[in-house]
């Protein structure tokens, strides 16, 4: 009797629990609804701890493979002097060589021209009085830059795909990010000499060299001649039309023209 | 109080005396100060407040006891003053922005840091960052002042917030710049000098009647 009174406790795990007897038979329903509450229990138990181990392991995993900037510092493995020569080249249209050249995936430089160039925007917003109607000059500035590197990058990712262009997204983000160098110059001329035209001079020279090298970079990477034009001329137009709108849009100060 | 307490310091009486001389203050003139100043001194927050005001007098001792309470206090209290010189439909934004400006600023910094080979764990960079805010705060209390007696004219306000902007920079270089490799230390301290500068202009451009 002790044995059937015991069974249904708690305190005795499951997997320790011992069929009843067969004499007990006035004891047979209760006894059969505790074995059965027993082993729902149990299993309950057992799926649920399942599940958290499996859930926690898969958390893990992801936190492992995403949260870990070991996965970003190849594309931040730069150094001085390497920078300083990109800045630089970024300005000269040399058409590189397919083969010798490799478009490199750095983002250290685009990702700390992005941030001059929300600086400088800032900068030339407050100092023309540009008004926003909704949201602070701050987040406009940011929205704005980020918006064209990511944006413009993922439209000339776009006319690669179409055209053939073998640059990987990486590669397009480096080469729209190094052509920032040549906004930051630009306004901050204009910042610098409002009303001027030293900012329209800064934009024929600097701005023109900066999407001629940009678009021979995609011309140069294009298997087509004719093809590798059409997806160079748009990237020399996108990015060199849209300085000029930055300055008109938020460089309220303007020159006589 | 205060003032004096830097005075001391300054002329050579030492940090942790005229703390502990202006905490003695605090606790006998005002009791319900007690529970605040015991957790910022326990922290060794003021401490740290002048290892940045004299930052030849810093031991590191910021990078291994690290602490968010005084980038916190300094945050806030930079929050509050450029928020009183706000317009009145834009107090909000600036209160919000400056918080966003300091604490994401500061991550990004960090981030960039630790993926170009820092040494340094994410909150220490984050504590160092957040301390050496104290020039610039400090920055725009003189320029609040000044202002108060119509002093604050451009020239005046961009000498105090280039100074600041250059103490800030100077003391964040004494806790961080060892921690990086030194061939890269160039490119850990730009995104530094944005950050600061971005703050400096905040304080720069705050409407003050001069």
């Amino acid at each position: 009797m002790s044995t059937a009174i015991d069974f249904g406790e708690d305190d005795i795990p499951p997997s320790q629990r011992q069929p009843s007897q067969p004499q007990d038979q006035a004891n047979m329903p209760s006894l059969g609804g505790a074995l059965s509450a027993a082993m729902m229990s149990g299993l309950g138990q057992q799926i649920a701890g399942n599940m958290w181990s499996a859930g926690s392991e898969q958390a893990k995993q992801a936190y492992g493979a995403y949260a870990r900037v070991d996965l970003l510092r190849p594309y931040f493995d730069v150094e001085v002097h390497q920078v300083r020569a990109r800045l630089l080249r970024s300005f000269l249209p040399t058409r590189p060589s397919r083969d010798v050249d490799p478009v490199p995936t750095e983002l250290y430089g685009p990702l700390m021209l992005v941030f001059s160039l929300v600086t400088v925007l800032l900068f030339g917003m407050k100092h023309s009085g540009t008004e926003v109607r909704e949201g602070t000059l701050m987040g406009t500035a940011l929205a704005i830059c980020f918006g064209y590197w990511i944006g413009g990058s993922s439209i000339y990712f776009f006319f690669a795909y179409i055209f053939n262009t073998s640059l990987s997204f990486l590669q397009i983000l480096y080469t729209t990010g190094y052509g920032l160098v040549a906004y930051c110059v630009c306004l901050l001329v204009a910042t610098m000499l409002p009303g001027s035209n030293a900012f329209l001079l800064a934009w024929a020279v600097l701005g023109s060299l900066s999407a001629a090298k940009m678009a021979l970079v995609f011309f140069s990477r294009t298997a087509d001649r004719k093809q590798g034009l059409i997806v160079g001329s748009v990237v020399f137009v996108i990015h060199w039309v849209y300085l000029f709108y930055l300055f008109r849009a938020y460089h309220m100060i303007v020159g006589p023209w | 109080m205060w003032g004096g307490c830097v005075c001391v310091c300054v002329h050579g009486t030492g940090g942790r005396e005229a703390m502990e001389l202006a905490l003695h203050y605090a606790l006998n003139h005002a009791p319900g100060t007690h529970a605040a100043l015991g957790l910022l001194y326990q922290h060794q927050v003021f401490e740290k407040f002048f290892m940045v005001l004299i930052p030849r007098l810093n031991n590191k001792r910021i990078l291994h006891d690290w602490d968010l309470w005084g980038p916190l206090i300094l945050c806030v209290t930079l929050a509050m003053m450029l928020r009183d010189t706000a317009r009145d439909d834009q107090k909000s934004l600036v209160f919000s922005g400056v918080f966003v400006i300091v604490w994401c600023g500061a991550a990004v910094v960090t981030l960039n840091s630790k993926l170009l080979g820092g040494t340094l764990s994410f909150f220490q960079s984050v504590c160092v960052l957040g301390y050496c805010l104290l020039p610039l705060v400090a920055g725009t209390l003189i320029i609040r002042t000044l202002a108060l007696m119509s002093l604050a004219s451009v020239p005046v306000r961009s000498v105090v917030v280039l100074l600041g902007l250059a103490w800030a920079l100077f003391a964040s270089m004494g806790f961080l710049g060892d921690s990086q490799p030194v061939n890269r230390k160039a490119l850990a301290v730009y995104p530094m000098f944005l950050f600061y500068f971005v703050i400096s202009w905040l304080i720069f451009v705050q409407p003050v009647s001069d």
